[in-house]
């Protein structure tokens, strides 16, 4: 049997809303351990990209194979329970409930190792621990984004999808995420982060792909395009 | 001050049917999506289920297993359209209305063609039986008895559920946030059909202590019920569980005294003017909004 070294392969994937083609025939491709940034400005189709990968948009043409598997018209339920997880934009929590209750939701696809994985995320995140009995929707907006990437990692993702971690906080949080984030793939798990903010995501990432709209427009080592004069000048404000 | 008790008994008693129900009709909003106004509806065709099946048998057990399954049923049955229609799919949920009045509409003129010449059915007496408690004027009957209690048991039962089990959880979820609820990969169509499944259960208790507490049913008891449930929903908040609980037996306790201190044909008129006030003073709802 051949080995199979991505752990994610999107090959020819358009989706469309209505008559608005959001993403055009989008070839990606991420591999174990690796850390990969999807940068473009907004509206380039960056966040509709991450949610078909988990099913929530359904893809109009091609196909997405998550460890060999065609994911393409799974349900979400059955994507996230084989290992995939969305850490979506602007915190989105049961804010209703309490953090630890939050946490629980999290973990339903993982019940196992429920008290490890708590007590791991209780690490990263010690915030939360303090305020675990605490309604969630109470917290502010960066222990809110910390409540929604702990409850993400609950159950214990193979690759983490983390679309825009830096909207609308403030740049001593988005550092602190981004250090998660950095140490989050030291530990061996495999992150595909779509973000605006180019800068930090070229610098915390391996490999880069560079969206236009819905188009993949530019693709290479993340070293390689920081110093690239086009996306210098597009994406990382001039000289 | 003894009309005052008897009123008040009364009042709970019917209040708390008016509870189940817009639990019910709440938990379909909240998981489901939908506006189901058939519910009351499906539990009326469940209690002409009780009352064919008395005639058949004497056997409360019988009785009692076939409202429910009839109940059940009807709730799952309804499941595939309301799906298509369902805010899930993205369809506004103001379709849903639309579609479960025409199913309410559908089983009213059914019930009315062809069971019993259209005539309302009157359960035996051996079903409703007589006052367990006399004093003055406050009696206690069985129905009454029934429905109070049976509504607490079932009320407590319902809220163990939804806040100490997973399946609990998941509706909470669910109601609370449907995009986070996928992210964490709660399988949505699956627990919105248990909702279903719950709705179903909640109405055949329903039919059962209803036609113990009134005796009687007819095929436009649903519709009138309904509206009441719909109004109820909206007084307390739509989607509001508990609410609905308050606002539910509060209805039952001002028509009852309604009927006991006015004459009783007012007593929809005076409910209804009652809610008419506080929705003018709370558009949204003595205790929010929860959708």
């Amino acid at each position: 049997m051949e080995k199979i070294n991505n752990i994610l392969e999107i090959c020819n994937l358009s989706i469309a809303y209505g008559p608005i083609k959001a993403v055009k025939e989008v070839n990606l491709e991420i591999n174990h351990g690796e850390f990969v940034a999807l940068i473009g400005a907004n509206g380039a189709g960056k966040s509709s990209l991450l949610k078909s990968i988990l099913g929530i948009n359904k893809a109009e043409k091609g196909s997405i194979f998550f460890l060999g598997q065609d994911i393409t018209r799974k349900p979400t339920d059955k994507i996230v329970s084989s290992g995939l997880s969305l850490i979506p934009e602007g915190h989105v929590i049961f804010s209703s409930m309490s953090v630890l209750e939050n946490l629980q939701l999290g973990a339903y696809q993982n019940l196992a190792d429920f008290e490890e994985n708590l007590k791991r995320i209780f690490d990263y995140f010690p915030v939360l621990k303090d305020r675990s009995s605490q309604i969630a929707g109470t917290l502010s907006g960066g222990e809110q984004q910390m409540l929604s990437m702990g409850r993400a990692l609950m159950s214990k993702p193979k690759l983490i999808l983390v679309d825009e971690p830096s909207l609308g906080l403030a740049p001593k949080i988005v550092t602190d995420i981004f250090n998660i984030l950095t140490e989050l793939n030291k530990e061996g798990y495999a992150i595909l982060l779509a973000e605006q903010n180019a800068k930090k995501a070229l610098e915390g990432s391996h490999r880069c792909y560079v969206m236009k709209t819905g188009e993949i427009a530019m693709s290479g080592f993340s070293t390689d395009l920081i110093d690239d004069p086009k996306i210098r000048q597009a994406y990382l404000g001039g000289n | 001050m003894e009309i005052f008790i008897a009123q008040l008994i009364s009042g709970l008693a019917l209040g708390s049917i008016y509870v189940l129900l817009v639990t019910g009709f709440n938990l379909m909003l909240l998981v489901a999506k939908i506006i189901q106004f058939a519910y009351p509806q499906i539990v009326v065709v469940s209690m002409y289920t009780c009352w064919w099946v008395l005639k058949l048998t004497g056997n409360k057990l019988i009785i009692i297993l076939a409202g429910v399954s009839v109940s059940i049923i009807l709730s799952l049955l309804s499941e595939p359209i309301f799906r298509k229609i369902s805010s899930i799919e993205g369809v506004d949920i103001n379709a849903s209305f639309i579609a479960s009045m025409g199913i309410a509409m559908i089983m009213m003129d059914i019930m009315s063609h062809s069971i019993n010449y259209g005539f309302p059915v009157a359960f035996s007496p051996d079903w409703v039986g007589g006052n367990i408690f006399g004093y003055g004027l406050i009696t206690v009957s069985k129905g009454q008895l029934f429905a109070l209690l049976g509504g607490i048991i079932a009320v407590l039962i319902f809220f163990f559920l939804l806040y100490h089990t997973n399946q609990g959880r998941f509706f909470r979820a669910i109601a609370e946030n449907r995009f986070a609820a996928c992210l964490v990969g709660i399988p949505i169509i699956k627990t919105s059909i248990f909702s279903y499944l719950i709705v179903g259960i909640l109405g055949g208790f329903s039919a059962i202590l209803f036609s113990m507490l009134i005796g009687s049913a007819s095929p436009w008891l649903g519709e009138f019920v309904a509206l009441k449930m719909l109004a109820v929903s909206i007084v307390a908040g739509l989607g509001n569980l508990q609410g609905g609980l308050v606002c539910g037996l509060l209805l039952g306790i001002i028509e009852a005294m309604a009927i006991g201190y006015f004459s009783g044909s007012w007593s929809n008129v005076i409910a209804f003017a009652v809610m008419l006030i506080v929705v003018l003073m709370k558009p949204g709802g003595l205790f929010g909004i929860k959708i």
